[in-house]
């Protein structure tokens, strides 16, 4: 993200906003499907996130850090709007909206699969395991923002790798692509 | 495990990282309502230059409120905006008049280009909203601006030429709306005007919510534009929508036509109708499979097409099982099937397929259910059901949609009798030792209850050594005692029955070992029935009272999270170990191998050298999710089982459930196992059996027995099919067998076919080519078998072996023992419950006089219990 486009920004200028809008949101967007399952969601999450952005953008120091800190206040939106619907003491299985693929013939793990395969997750126990594994927060942070313990963070997080290890089992075993998964 | 875990994470990063991002559909959309936002923010910033007008409208607002106020009488001012005009005062006598024109539009001075197109835009959203008219806008605002600036209102006039000017009750609205969110109050009634506590109110797609007080009254914030929504049982919901100007919003609800919908599952009432574990879907394929699969969430078919259909590929998610068989319940119109009859169904016939899951599906059909149920439905079943799906459910038609089904049908692990093998070519028989008497506490219950007792429940084995018998105690260095005994076979006189008695040696209290026990206590929320988790803490008491001062006690728990809630502590400090248990309640999940894990982890930490460790598992064996943690929570054990400690696994509130699950734990992890349904049971195997239960004194007792063919035609043995043990097993120190307690005595029986009888129940006619079809010489001519033992020391590695030759000579059957008697009356009972096909005399009323005949030694009165349980089954 160029750093004249955040200048500008600060300075409420339409045309710049947009820029980085259109360089951004395509990013943003794959950060909020991981959280949020519904088109709707989605986009409501969105427009809140680049609403804050470029109204709050006097917060933000250090204009290069300037997508990390949008990515952040982008995933605490995801968030907000999650606690308001998960439980995350869940354990009980919650019904995925997606069905199963017919075939498996593709040999290595696509995004499409990817999202599919996180789809059948409770919720809290696929936001915990997002937070962790792929954004990099520790327990502490994800019970911080979460509003639960950092035991629940953890049994949740087993929750997830247990599901996730099974799942790629059960679709997968088939193609032992090595992505560094040992046995 | 942690680099599975680590690689588990890494792997879904990377592809997430490597995830392309792309323009989605809504991005166009999200951007203009992103400037929408902007815009109104923004006209927020642009607010306060317009400061003084806001305050200065508002001045002018009220003096026109005020104005109408003594102009008229109406009470609703939005209803009845009246027209004011901005005071012209024409008798003034200095001041400067000004008189505005239309030309004398606001143009702010110092704005650039962007800025006066943002104020436009303002302005006539303004406009948009309050249906005022631009002009008056900057008139009220050039108004405002010259009041602030100090100009008495009264030398301002306005001239236009268009019609009406400022709408004052607009103007307060505009004013208003900058104000948004207000304090709204009210009293909810009902039809009658009586006042209704108890309302839900919320405010639609938002967190803030209330409920009426007493009398009917409520109070809470809301922005305008947002909808609040007033619900009650019984009654018509409403949704009323905040406007600018109410600040009271009283309701009255009209009956409703039905209460809240209440979907029944599994003979529970549930309020929400999200169901969890209940996923019902209308097939619409023309196979089965195909319509099961991806039909319905939750249900795995794996790759149906290029595996030749197996019952294999139907596995519903979420199933937990010990046992490696994971089918799913098949039930179609009320009859369980086999997935390859399901498969031979006519798909157009079927009418609804519903799965069921977890509790729902065993609280329905039982332990089969463990694995999840499919319960399909012809079109003409179905056609009953439309009707009752999504109505309010009467029992009644949870019977026709759920149709329970016959409980002597394959309700726990089948095992086919042991059948009589030819002593010529197949003399030697080995199996392991059992101690445990669940079978019998189960069926006691069965008949107790009235129910028919699957005969896949009755392991005879467990019933005989339900009992005490008279065995000579043990005074060598052997910690057990052998006694044989060869009598006639009541059930077939041309038989013969060879009893084999163990007594394992009775240590006394003091000089027993010092014991290191940990308890493991589930405590998540399945625990939570009056059966469960308080008679834990009662059995736990009980336990304690038996332990000597020295012995150590700690406490582990598993639900959601694993903990320790006492660390080692003497057993003497009763008070605070009492206190530790009592606290123990039931909610959560249930991570079992974590608890598992802890509590090695604890045993070994304060381990007794030479002592008695033993972790105590309490549960209701409910354990984790999904397969794999089983089978890890296997393994774990059964690594554990070399460091010396020993497990016993109380199963609590099991019911009928397939008790295959804690028998494996339990043999996995060298220990024993129980079910406490009641206070008795708890008192019995846990105080009077204390011993027994709790101090092994030795380990993998394995027995084996080789039959003389010159004496022994063919033999059976009864029972023990669950532990028979490979002929080379016997010598091999690493397999599992079972463990011999404290004081306890272990029975087998053979059913022997002497030489020269003819039974129906067995045919010798095989005709060996190679090998010589007699037997040996007349050596050993009088010994009717050998039987050899093998054991461990508690804490040993290598096994002892003891040898035992049986004489032919039989003995009377009048002559026998008492025991001899009662004993083989039980086992007699056992096979008429198995229904065996090689007893034909299944009579109650010889099993009853046998019984009365061994009955002596009964101080607890269990024999006597028996006699009674055989008087109720014909």
């Amino acid at each position: 993200m160029e750093e004249h486009l955040i200048i500008q920004c600060r300075k409420l200028h339409r045309p710049s906003q947009k820029r980085v809008y259109e360089l951004l949101a395509p990013k943003l967007y794959l950060t909020c499907k991981r959280y949020l399952k519904k088109e709707e969601d989605i986009e409501d999450t969105l427009t809140e996130a680049f609403f804050t952005i470029f109204t709050k953008l006097d917060q933000l120091k250090e204009n290069l850090a300037f997508e990390g800190w949008a990515r952040k206040i982008t995933t605490n939106l995801c968030l907000l709007h999650l606690k308001r619907n998960v439980n995350f003491n869940l354990y009980l299985e919650d019904v995925s909206q997606q069905p199963l693929a017919e075939n498996s013939n593709e040999t290595f793990l696509e995004e499409q699969d990817l999202l599919k395969l996180l789809n059948y997750l409770p919720e809290g126990a696929k936001t915990v395991f997002i937070l962790f594994a792929i954004e990099g927060y520790s327990h502490k942070e994800i019970a911080e923002k979460l509003g639960i313990s950092e035991g629940t963070s953890k049994s949740q997080l087993n929750v997830s790798r247990t599901k996730l290890k099974e799942l790629i089992e059960v679709y997968y075993s088939q193609k032992t692509v090595n992505y560094g998964i040992s046995k | 495990m942690e680099s599975q875990n680590n690689n588990i994470d890494k792997y879904f990063k990377k592809i997430s990282d490597e995830t392309q991002p792309k323009n989605f559909p809504g991005m166009d959309d999200v951007w203009n309502r992103v400037e929408k936002k902007l815009d109104k923010n923004e006209k927020k910033r642009a607010f306060p230059l317009w400061k003084y007008a806001g305050i200065a409208a508002s001045i002018l607002v009220l003096i026109g409120v005020g104005s109408i106020f003594l102009n008229n009488n109406s009470t609703n001012i939005i209803q009845q905006p009246e027209p004011t005009i901005v005071s012209i005062e024409e008798d003034s006598i200095n001041d400067e008049v000004i008189t505005l024109t239309e030309k004398d539009k606001f143009v702010p001075e110092g704005l650039d280009q962007e800025e006066t197109k943002r104020e436009k835009k303002i302005v006539s959203e303004i406009a948009g909203d309050t249906n005022l008219l631009k002009e008056d806008i900057y008139n009220a605002v050039v108004v405002s601006e010259l009041i602030s600036e100090g100009i008495s209102e009264k030398t301002i006039s306005v001239q236009k030429e268009t019609e009406p000017n400022l709408n004052v009750a607009s103007a307060k609205k505009v004013i208003d709306s900058k104000v948004s969110v207000k304090t709204i109050t009210g009293t909810v009634t009902d039809y009658f005007g009586l006042p209704l506590p108890g309302v839900n109110i919320i405010v639609k797609n938002s967190t803030i919510g209330t409920q009426t007080d007493f009398d009917g009254k409520y109070s809470l914030t809301a922005d305008v534009g947002q909808t609040l929504v007033f619900s009650y049982v019984g009654f018509e919901s409403q949704e009323i929508e905040v406007t600018g100007s109410k600040t009271t919003i009283n309701v009255q609800l009209e009956m409703g036509q039905e209460l809240n919908q209440v979907v029944v599952t599994a003979y529970a009432i549930q309020r929400e109708k999200k169901v969890l574990g209940y996923a019902v879907s209308q097939p619409n394929n023309n196979s089965v499979q195909k319509t099961l699969s991806g039909r319905t969430a939750g249900v795995l078919i794996s790759d149906y097409e290029s595996i030749p259909a197996s019952s294999d590929n139907v596995k519903i998610r979420g199933i937990n099982s010990l046992p490696n068989n994971s089918q799913p319940l098949y039930v179609y119109d009320g009859k369980p099937l086999s997935f390859e009859e399901i498969q031979k169904l006519n798909a157009k016939e079927i009418g609804s397929i519903s799965i069921l899951k977890n509790q729902a599906a065993t609280n329905i059909y039982g332990s089969r259910g463990s694995n999840g149920v499919i319960v399909i439905q012809s079109k003409k079943e179905s056609e009953k059901n439309k009707k009752i799906i999504g109505d309010t459910i009467s029992f009644n038609d949870l019977k026709i949609m759920f149709p329970l089904v016959e409980s002597n049908q394959e309700s726990y692990e089948s095992f086919i009798e042991n059948q009589f093998e030819g002593a010529l070519h197949n003399p030697v028989s080995t199996f392991s030792i059992d101690v445990d008497n669940a079978s019998y506490t189960n069926i006691r219950r069965f008949i107790n209850n009235g129910q028919t007792v699957p005969k896949d429940a009755v392991r005879i084995e467990e019933m005989i050594n339900f009992f005490k018998y008279d065995y000579p105690q043990p005074k060598s260095k052997h910690p057990f005692t052998i006694s044989t005994e060869y009598s006639d076979a009541p059930w077939n006189p041309n038989h013969k029955l060879l009893k084999i008695g163990l007594k394992g040696k009775d240590i006394p209290t003091d000089k027993l070992p010092k014991s290191n026990f940990v308890f493991l206590v589930d405590v998540s929320g399945s625990m939570n029935s009056p059966n469960r988790l308080p008679l834990v803490k009662s059995s736990l008491k009980i336990l304690l009272e038996e332990l000597r001062d020295d012995d150590l006690v700690s406490i582990v728990y598993y639900a959601n999270n694993v903990g320790v809630l006492l660390e080692p502590t003497k057993a003497s400090e009763k008070e605070k170990i009492i206190e530790v248990i009592d606290q123990m309640r039931a909610s959560g999940g249930t991570s079992g191998g974590a608890g598992i894990e802890l509590a090695y982890e604890m045993a070994e930490k304060s381990f007794i050298k030479g002592g008695n460790n033993r972790i105590i598992l309490a549960t209701d064996g409910d354990f984790n999710i999904g397969r794999s943690s089983d089978e890890e929570m296997l393994k774990l054990i059964e690594e554990k089982r070399k460091s010396g400690v020993f497990l016993t696994c109380l199963g609590y509130g099991m019911g009928n459930y397939k008790d295959s699950k804690m028998e494996i734990l339990a043999n996995k992890g060298n220990g024993n196992y129980a079910y406490i349904d009641n206070i008795q049971e708890a008192n019995r195997f846990l105080s009077k059996e204390f011993k027994g239960s709790m101090f092994t004194i030795a380990k993998d007792v394995k027995i084996q027995i080789e039959f003389n063919p010159k004496h022994v035609q063919a033999y059976r043995l009864i029972g023990y099919e669950n532990r028979k043990l490979r002929n080379e097993d016997f010598t091999n120190d690493a397999i599992d067998a079972g463990e011999l307690g404290s004081g306890h005595t272990v029975t087998a029986f053979y059913e022997i076919i002497p030489v020269g009888v003819k039974s129906e129940f067995y045919e010798n006619n095989l005709d060996l080519k190679y090998t010589q079809n007699t037997s040996k010489s007349n050596e050993y001519a009088d010994e009717l078998a050998t039987v050899k033992f093998r054991y461990k020391k508690p804490d040993g590695k290598n096994s002892i072996e003891m040898v035992h030759p049986i004489t032919k000579i039989p003995v009377k059957f009048e002559n026998a023992s008492k025991d001899f008697k009662f004993a083989s009356a039980v086992a007699w009972f056992g096979l008429k419950l198995r229904d065996s096909k090689l007893v034909s005399n299944k009579e109650s009323e010889e099993i009853l006089k046998l019984a009365r005949e061994g009955l002596h030694n009964d101080t607890d009165g269990y024999k006597a219990e028996f006699i009674r349980l055989v008087e109720s089954v014909k």
